[in-house]
């Protein structure tokens, strides 16, 4: 319901929307959370984390020069960005466990021969 | 800036339709005719592929979410037709749909990570066993050996001072007791079993005998015996071996009453003096009996 409401006002009434200081928040909070669990030993979330920064960046400047839908699309974007990556995070480093613990298990049965 | 052509499907009528189907109605109704932007399409395909999976209902939540952002998308894609906005809500529909399939692989993994993890500690578990159990065995190996080094060592003092005991015991019943590669050789004097040309043992001869058969039967029970009888050259050679068969024959059968066995009688007659037989001394040291203690 937020996108909806988020994209109809965008589309509505654009230039009377106010700086979207809350969405801003909440996507740097997710970019928080990413680098917190470990984005960057995982290629594909810190790859994804790059993507996200830029696209706060660039929504900073919007709300700057006023242009305060864009900025608020950019950061629709970058929030969902950032959740994927905190996601893929979690995903990737849990392979990396996994692949470990297949390594560990694997070696610990190859000594117990 | 719109990129697409409007769409046809015009009306209120139409729209309420086209918001009241469902996702797949929406992607294949006439509002389809026009081209979708290729964001759109790939947030289709991404939710359609998240709601198909394997472990799509572990993660009804993050599905629920990727599939109001797509209906968001496909809502404004009736509205604006290929519009950039419309590319935005379908990317972000797209990567909410790749979060719920990674929440759902997150699971799997989190699944397979225990089972690992559980299989590592029952390994863990069997090789400290088995260490546990090879320690012990060795220990227990360890323990075997030092109790068979003990007893044999005790075994060796126990037979030093038999040997001992048993060399004392016989220096007390022979002339003179030495030792030689054949074995323990006991020398008994002329006179102290039998007199010159006597073949039959005295009391005091028995008694002598007697003790022998006590030492041998305690400190070298089972030892092969065997019993010499020497004399000079005074004889013949025919009637020293006669005399000395009979003396070396008495001893056997005496110390075989006394329970001494495995003795054997061996008539040596004069042929190996200990001493010369030109004088009366030497002579007399050739007239002897020897036992001896085979090893």
């Amino acid at each position: 319901m937020a996108l909806l409401a988020s994209s109809a006002l965008a589309t509505a009434c654009a230039a009377s929307l106010p700086p979207p200081k809350e969405r801003l928040a909440t996507a740097e909070a997710e970019i928080g959370a990413a680098e917190k669990t470990g984005a960057e030993r995982v290629p594909k979330a810190k790859e994804l984390l790059t993507r996200v920064r830029a696209q706060v960046s660039r929504a900073k400047i919007a709300m700057r020069e006023g242009k305060n839908a864009e900025a608020d699309q950019l950061l629709v974007r970058a929030e969902a960005d950032a959740e994927l990556a905190v996601a893929l995070t979690h995903e990737g480093l849990l392979e990396q466990e996994v692949a470990q613990a297949k390594a560990r298990l694997q070696d610990e049965e190859k000594k117990a021969r | 800036m719109r990129t697409g052509a409007r769409t046809p499907c015009a009306g209120r009528q139409v729209l309420a339709i086209c918001l009241g189907a469902s996702l797949a109605a929406l992607a294949t109704s006439g509002c389809a005719a026009v081209q979708p932007p290729r964001e759109l399409t790939l947030a289709r395909a991404a939710y359609q592929h998240a709601r198909t999976g394997a472990k799509a209902a572990e993660v009804p939540v993050e599905l629920d979410e990727a599939r109001r952002a797509l209906v968001a998308a496909e809502r404004r894609f009736e509205e604006l037709g290929a519009d950039p906005e419309v590319a935005g809500l379908a990317v972000v529909a797209d990567r909410k749909a790749q979060r719920a399939e990674s929440v759902a692989r997150r699971g799997e993994l989190e699944r397979e990570l225990a089972r690992l993890t559980e299989a590592i500690k029952r390994v863990e578990v069997d090789r400290d066993a088995r260490a546990r159990k090879a320690e012990a065995d060795a220990r227990a190996e360890t323990e075997r050996k030092n109790r068979e080094l003990e007893a044999a060592a005790r075994a060796r003092r126990e037979a030093e001072e038999r040997a001992q005991r048993a060399a004392d015991a016989l220096k007390k019943v022979a002339s003179t007791v030495r030792s030689e590669p054949r074995g323990v050789v006991l020398t008994f004097a002329q006179g102290l079993l039998f007199a010159q040309e006597v073949t039959t043992l005295s009391a005091p001869a028995r008694a002598r005998l007697d003790e022998l058969a006590a030492v041998l039967q305690r400190d070298r029970p089972g030892a092969k015996i065997v019993v010499e009888a020497h004399t000079d050259n005074g004889r013949s050679h025919a009637h020293s071996a006669g005399v000395t068969k009979a003396q070396s024959e008495a001893v056997k059968e005496y110390l075989g009453k006394k329970g001494v066995a495995n003795v054997r009688a061996e008539a040596v007659a004069e042929l190996r003096p200990l001493a010369s037989n030109t004088s009366p001394e030497g002579r007399a040291s050739n007239r002897r009996v020897e036992v001896v203690i085979e090893p």
